[in-house]
């Protein structure tokens, strides 16, 4: 019995002990808090960092230090706007928005002429013809202009998307919109490469009217141009050797790719809403 | 008596998962220094991300742009970034950045990586010109469409 009491008195002495144990273990955790509070101080650290020194007042007493990474300029929200409107401009304004439709209007018109015509003279593929084809007719050149128009029937055929042909807007895209970022080649749609950034892989250029130059970059994995490619299971190789597939894509970019049994050699532009490819 | 305890143990222990809705970004300068931030909220309003720190007096905006999925996760690249800190609000020198997005109730991978983004979570990264590097990874506590 007086076992049993002892054993009583030492379960009663220590049941208040656990308790407090655990209280002092909700006090650990208020440190650990504490702690936390601890570490941002220690960003309060950067009060004596160098840089610090030059942020502006209030910005040691609290929040994210990136008091050196501000734009160093007067009042930011204008300039904040500035900033981003002249990236745009600069990239959207140049000559590749005018470029682009010259790059396009070139050949399409030239073959136009030739091949259309003749189409309309050989095959009576009215469809496909214009008023350039009764002017051709009359020059007589039907046998050369009949194989002119088979390539350009084929020119003119829009590439569904193999994969996503009949998934609709933005099918490719779980659905959800894609639009282009400002300040990266492509607005982004062939991967992260910044506009400017020499460390991405150029893969060749192309030469559009007007003599500009388009650099082409190599298409980044697990990109909407990566998933572009594989649908149509092109091989992306170097702009600049003739009887390639070129493909113009958003903002103002282009790459290429060696034609296939789904993509003959020519040029096209790339619709991101359907990942379809239309000829030019 | 124990029943109580275990309860009250059960409940510090459920506790943390609370805490856990916060995010931790981390901020590393060019000279080294790094300043690393616990309990970050992390918002999406009206398609920008905003991060406000433990003291509620500083708030960085983020704005993303080109979104796409890589299987289950939604990719994007970050276009811009404010600061909102001392009464000010001023653009950082942005230079590039992304964010991944897992809004799905499971673990995530990413792309060519054997990093996993928790359910409902976001693993941001964005670099400015000045060379400073700034992640943040956490779980999305407010969303406003």
């Amino acid at each position: 019995m007086r076992y049993l009491c002892i054993a009583m008195a030492l379960l009663f002495a220590l049941q208040p002990a656990v308790a407090s144990a655990q209280r002092g273990g909700r006090g650990g955790g208020g440190g650990a808090r504490g702690g936390g509070g601890g570490a941002r101080p220690s960003g309060g650290g950067m009060s004596a960092r160098p840089s610090g020194g030059a942020r502006p007042s209030g910005g040691n007493s609290g929040g994210f230090n990136m008091g050196g990474d501000r734009v160093s300029r007067p009042s930011g929200g204008s300039m904040n706007g500035g900033n981003r409107g002249s990236m745009n401009g600069g990239s959207r304004g140049n000559a590749p928005v005018s470029g682009n439709g010259n790059r396009g209007n070139a050949p399409v018109s030239g073959n136009g002429n030739r091949g259309n015509g003749n189409g309309n003279v050989g095959n009576g593929n009215r469809g496909n013809g214009n008023n350039n084809g009764s002017n051709n007719r009359n020059n007589g050149n039907r046998n050369t202009n009949i194989n002119n128009n088979n390539v350009n029937v084929n020119r003119n055929a829009y590439i569904n998307n193999p994969v996503y042909g009949g998934g609709g807007a933005w099918g490719w895209n779980h659905g959800a919109a894609w639009y282009p970022a400002s300040g990266y080649w492509g607005g982004g749609f062939w991967g992260a490469m910044a506009i400017g950034v020499t460390s991405a892989a150029v893969y060749g250029s192309i030469v559009g009217a007007n003599n500009v130059t388009y650099n082409s970059y190599q298409v980044a994995p697990s990109t909407p141009g990566a998933t572009f490619l594989s649908n149509y299971q092109l091989v992306q190789v170097q702009c600049g050797p003739p009887n390639l597939v070129v493909v113009y894509g958003p903002e103002n970019s282009v790459i290429c790719a060696n034609p296939n049994n789904l993509v003959q050699a020519g040029n096209y532009n790339l619709d991101t809403q359907t990942l379809s490819l239309a000829p030019i | 008596m124990r029943i109580a305890l275990l309860a009250v143990l059960a409940c510090f222990a459920a506790s943390p998962m609370v805490v856990a809705a916060k995010g931790t970004m981390t901020i590393v300068h060019t000279d080294g220094d790094t300043n690393v931030y616990n309990d970050v909220a992390i918002s999406v309003i009206h398609g920008a991300l905003y991060m406000q720190s433990a003291d509620a007096k500083g708030t960085m905006v983020i704005h993303r742009a080109a979104c796409s999925y890589q299987e289950k996760i939604m990719v994007c690249l970050l276009t811009s970034a404010t600061l909102i800190q001392g009464g000010e609000t001023s653009a950082l020198d942005f230079r590039r950045g992304t964010v991944y997005v897992n809004g799905t109730g499971d673990y995530q991978p990413l792309a060519l990586s054997t990093t996993k983004v928790a359910p409902h979570s976001i693993l941001l990264t964005f670099q400015t010109e000045k060379g400073t590097y700034v992640t943040l990874r956490g779980r999305i506590d407010k969303v406003v469409d």
